[in-house]
C-alpha cells in the first residue's frame, strides 16, 4: 500500500487519518489536519514539520502494520521531512553532493579538521619555536584574522544557504496562511518552539525514552545557545574592550563556553542513545549529532589542555571543525529547527482564525454515527 | 487470558470502537449535560421495543455510570470535548486514540495485576467439569493444551466472521458481506455453549450491517470502509435500478438500514452516484470515489448496467462501489445480572459471559451508539468479579 512518493505515501495516511478521527486531540496534526478535506503537497509538508516523532500515534492506530493498511503515520511524516530536507536544500548540487550519504556531512566535518591541522600545522610550527613560550596564546599560533576567516566565511555561507532554504520553505508553507503575523503570535509561537509545548502533550506521549529525549534536546539546544552568547560576548571583549583570549577560566565567554560545550556533549550523546528505531527503513542524516559532538568536544578540550603541548594540534581541530560544521549546516537535519519553527508559526495562525467563525476552508466535523 | 489472534490483533472488534455509551449526574469533561441512568435503561428498552429486561437495562445503565472512573483507574484517558475535536454528545463518551488505544491500557493494566495473556491460541472445545474444574482444548501455534480452571469466563464475541453461521439465516446473501472487525469472532464458543444448553438471547436478523466500499479488505477494514452520504447521492443495484426509493426521506439516513438494503440486492452489490461537487465539501474518502468519466477506471469496478444507466451517461458524477459491512451479530447468551449464562436443563456453575457473546440481552433490532463496548466493560467487570469469587470460593 505505501507509495514510493513521500508525499502520495504522507496523503494517503492522512486521508485514512481524516476517515478515521481516533487520533484527534492527540497533537497538533490530527487537530489541524481534520480541517483540510484534501492535502496538497505544501500541506503535507507542513504537517510533517509538525509532527515531533513521538510515536502515540502508531501504537494507538488500528491501522498500523501488521493490518494491511500499514498505516504509518510518525514514519511517513518522517520520511516526508528528510525529503523536504533535501528539496528544500540549497544550492541543490551541494546537497545532491553531500545527500549521497546519511555521514556526507559528517565526512565533511572529518575533512575539514584532516585540512585544518595538516596545512596548518606546518605554517604555525615554525612561529612557536621562535616565540619560545611554553603555552603560546591562541593568536600567537593563528592570528586572529585568519580564525574569524575559517570561522566566519563558513558561518556566512552557511546563514545564507539555510536563508534560502528557510525562504522557499516560508514561501510554500506559510506565506498565504501567515499574512499579518502580529507580536502576540510571534511570541506565542517562539515559547512554545522553545518549551517543546506541543511535544507529548498527550502524557503518554511523554513517558519513558520520549522524555528523555526532550530534556537530551533542550541540554543540546540550550548548550548551543551557550556557546553562540559565549562567541558573542568574546567578540565584544575582543573589540569593545580590547581584552585578548585567553580569557580567565572564571569569565564569561570560558563559563558559558565551557557549560554549553558540556551541555551539547550531553545533548548529543543522550539523542543518540535515545534515537528511535521503530523506522530501520527511513534514512535519516546521521551527520548533525556527530558534528555537534565533535565541535563541542574539541572545544572543551582545548579549554582543558590550553597550557599544554597539545593545544596547537587541538586549536587547528577546533577550528576545522567549526569550519566544516558551518559548511555542512545548511543540509539535512539541521533544517528540521527553522522548518519546525515555520510550521508551528502557520499552526498558531490557523488557530488564530479557527478562534473566530469557522472559515470557509474547514470541513465540518463528521457527525456521530451509528458505530 | 486466552486469546485467539495475535498480539497485534488482540482485543476482538473494540480494537475498532469509537466510544462508549455512558449515563452520568452533571456534565463532565468527557460528556455534556446529563445522562441520568433511568434515561439510558429507557433508552435500551424503547430502542429493542421492550424485548430485553428492564433488569439487565438497568444494570448496564446503572453500571456504565462507573465507566470513566473505572477506565482511569486503569489507565485509559477519555477524550476531553473541551478541544473541539469531537462531535458534541451527551450520551456517549469518546476513546482517546480509539479502542486500539483503549485496549492498550487495558492489557497493560493486566499485565501488572499479574494476569498472563497468551495470544495465537483458540479454544477448540469447553469440557464442562462435574464438580470442581472446567477444562478448554487449546491450540497454541498448533500445539493442543488443555488448561483447567474452576471458572471460565466466554467472551469471544459474536459469530459475524463466520460465513457458514451467517448463511443459517442470511442465505448466500453472506458470502458477499463483507467482516469490518475481528475474523476471529467465529462464535465457536458460543456454538459450544449453545448446544450444552445454554439459553440464546436476541435473534438472528439481529446484527449491525452498514454500507462499506466493496473494496474493503474482507476483513478489520473498521471505520475508514464506512461509506457515507448515501441519502444524498443515488444508489443503483448492478443493474442500473435505483435502490430504495419509495420510502420516508428521512428513513435512509440510518446506516443499518442502507446495510440490510444492499444486503437485499442482487448480488449484495450496489453502486453511490454522487455528484462531484460533494468531493470539495467533505474529507476525502480512504477509497477514492471512481469518476465516471474515466472510462479505464469504471470498466474493472462497475458494471455495464451502471455505466449505461442514464444518470451515469448523462451525469459528471462519481460512482463508489458499495457492499454490506456486517460490524456484529446480536444473537448470543442469555445471561442472569451475574453474568452467569441461563441453562435449559442441567445448571454449569462457574461459567460466565461479557461482551458481544451477550448482547442479545441489551439490544434487540436498532442499536445504541456506543453500547457495544458498555457493553463489554460494564459486564465484564461483574463477570470477572464473580468469576473470580467462585474459583476463590
Amino acid at each position: 500500500m505505501p507509495s514510493a512518493d513521500p508525499f502520495d505515501a504522507a496523503r494517503h495516511v492522512m486521508t485514512a487519518c481524516n476517515a478515521c478521527g481516533y487520533c484527534r486531540g492527540y497533537c497538533q496534526v490530527f487537530n489541524l489536519s481534520h480541517h483540510y478535506a484534501s492535502f496538497t503537497e505544501n500541506d503535507l509538508s507542513y504537517l510533517a514539520s509538525l509532527c515531533y516523532d513521538c510515536g502515540a500515534c502508531l501504537d494507538a492506530c488500528q491501522y498500523a502494520p501488521p493490518h494491511a493498511f500499514e498505516i504509518d503515520v510518525p514514519g511517513s511524516l518522517k520520511a516526508l521531512r528528510q525529503h523536504t530536507y533535501r528539496i528544500y536544500a540549497r544550492p541543490r548540487v551541494v546537497a545532491r553532493f553531500l545527500g549521497q550519504s546519511r555521514y556526507g556531512g559528517l565526512i565533511l566535518v572529518l575533512s575539514v579538521m584532516l585540512l585544518s591541522a595538516s596545512f596548518l600545522l606546518p605554517a604555525v610550527s615554525p612561529r612557536i619555536s621562535s616565540s619560545g613560550a611554553v603555552a603560546p596564546a591562541f593568536y600567537d599560533i593563528v592570528s586572529w584574522q585568519t580564525m574569524v576567516l575559517i570561522g566566519g566565511l563558513p558561518a556566512m555561507w552557511s546563514f545564507v544557504a539555510a536563508m534560502g532554504s528557510v525562504a522557499s520553505f516560508w514561501r510554500d508553507i506559510a506565506a498565504d496562511s501567515v499574512k499579518r503575523p502580529n507580536l502576540a503570535l510571534i511570541l506565542g509561537t517562539l515559547r512554545d518552539i522553545l518549551t517543546w509545548r506541543h511535544f507529548g502533550a498527550l502524557s503518554h506521549g511523554c513517558t519513558g525514552s520520549a522524555r528523555w529525549r526532550k530534556y537530551f534536546h533542550w541540554s543540546l539546544f540550550y548548550g548551543c545557545m551557550s556557546c553562540f552568547a559565549s562567541t558573542l560576548i568574546a567578540t565584544i571583549y575582543h573589540h569593545a574592550l580590547g581584552e585578548i583570549a585567553p580569557y580567565p577560566y572564571l569569565s564569561l565567554p570560558v563559563i558559558l563556553g565551557a557549560v554549553g560545550g558540556g551541555a551539547v556533549v550531553l545533548g548529543t550523546i543522550g539523542m543518540a542513545t535515545t534515537q528511535d528505531h521503530t523506522h530501520p527503513g527511513i534514512k535519516t542524516d546521521q551527520s548533525l549529532l556527530p558534528s555537534l559532538s565533535l565541535v563541542a568536544a574539541t572545544g572543551l578540550l582545548l579549554l582543558l589542555l590550553r597550557e599544554s603541548r597539545s593545544m596547537t594540534l587541538l586549536l587547528t581541530l577546533h577550528l576545522g571543525a567549526v569550519a566544516g560544521f558551518f559548511l555542512s549546516l545548511p543540509y539535512g537535519h539541521f533544517l528540521h529547527g527553522p522548518f519546525r519553527g515555520i510550521a508551528m508559526l502557520r499552526a498558531a495562525a490557523e488557530n488564530r482564525l479557527r478562534a473566530v467563525p469557522p472559515a470557509s476552508a474547514t470541513v465540518s466535523s463528521k457527525s456521530v454515527s451509528a458505530d | 487470558m486466552i486469546e485467539a489472534s495475535p498480539k497485534d490483533f488482540r482485543g476482538g472488534n473494540t480494537r475498532h470502537a469509537r466510544n462508549c455509551r455512558l449515563a452520568h449526574s452533571q456534565e463532565s469533561s468527557f460528556v455534556r449535560a446529563h445522562y441520568p441512568i433511568s434515561e439510558f435503561a429507557t433508552d435500551l428498552l424503547s430502542a429493542a421495543n421492550g424485548r430485553i429486561s428492564q433488569e439487565m437495562a438497568n444494570i448496564l445503565a446503572a453500571g456504565s455510570a462507573e465507566i470513566p472512573a473505572w477506565l482511569s483507574a486503569h489507565g485509559a484517558l477519555l477524550q476531553p470535548w473541551a478541544g473541539g475535536q469531537i462531535p458534541w454528545s451527551r450520551k456517549t463518551a469518546f476513546f482517546l486514540g480509539g479502542g486500539k488505544t483503549l485496549l492498550n491500557a487495558l492489557y497493560a493494566a493486566a499485565r501488572k495485576a499479574g494476569i498472563d495473556v497468551i495470544y495465537d491460541s483458540e479454544v477448540l472445545s469447553l469440557h464442562f467439569g462435574n464438580s470442581a474444574l472446567h477444562e478448554v482444548t487449546v491450540d497454541h501455534d498448533s500445539q493442543i493444551e488443555r488448561i483447567a480452571s474452576r471458572s471460565i469466563v466466554a467472551c469471544s464475541g459474536g459469530y459475524q466472521a463466520n460465513v457458514g453461521r451467517l448463511r443459517e439465516y442470511w442465505g448466500h446473501a453472506a458470502d458477499n458481506f463483507i467482516v469490518r472487525g475481528s475474523r476471529y469472532a467465529t462464535g465457536r464458543i458460543l456454538a459450544q455453549l449453545w448446544s450444552a444448553g445454554a439459553e440464546p438471547a436476541g435473534d438472528p436478523a439481529d446484527c449491525h450491517l452498514v454500507p462499506v466500499d466493496a473494496r474493503s479488505p474482507q476483513f478489520d477494514g473498521g471505520i475508514v470502509t464506512r461509506v457515507d452520504g448515501l441519502a444524498d447521492g443515488v444508489v443503483l443495484d448492478g443493474f442500473g435500478r435505483q435502490l430504495y426509493s419509495g420510502l420516508p426521506a428521512d428513513t435512509p439516513r440510518q446506516f443499518s438500514i442502507w446495510g440490510r438494503v444492499i444486503a437485499a440486492s442482487p448480488g449484495q452489490c450496489a453502486y453511490l452516484v454522487q455528484n462531484r461537487d460533494v468531493l470539495a465539501s467533505r474529507h476525502a474518502s480512504f477509497f477514492p470515489p471512481i469518476d465516471t468519466a474515466s472510462a479505464a477506471a469504471a470498466t474493472s469496478l462497475i458494471p455495464a448496467g451502471i455505466r449505461q444507466s442514464d444518470i451515469v451517461r448523462t451525469g459528471t458524477g462519481i460512482v463508489t462501489p458499495l457492499r454490506p459491512g456486517i460490524s456484529f451479530t446480536g444473537l448470543g447468551l442469555k445471561v442472569d445480572p451475574l453474568a452467569r449464562p441461563i441453562w435449559r436443563s442441567v445448571g454449569r456453575a462457574g461459567i460466565f459471559a461479557a461482551g458481544m457473546i451477550i448482547a442479545g440481552n441489551f439490544f434487540r433490532g436498532k442499536y445504541l451508539s456506543g453500547l457495544g463496548t458498555t457493553i463489554g466493560i460494564v459486564l465484564g467487570r461483574i463477570a470477572g468479579r464473580e468469576a473470580a469469587q467462585y474459583a476463590l470460593s
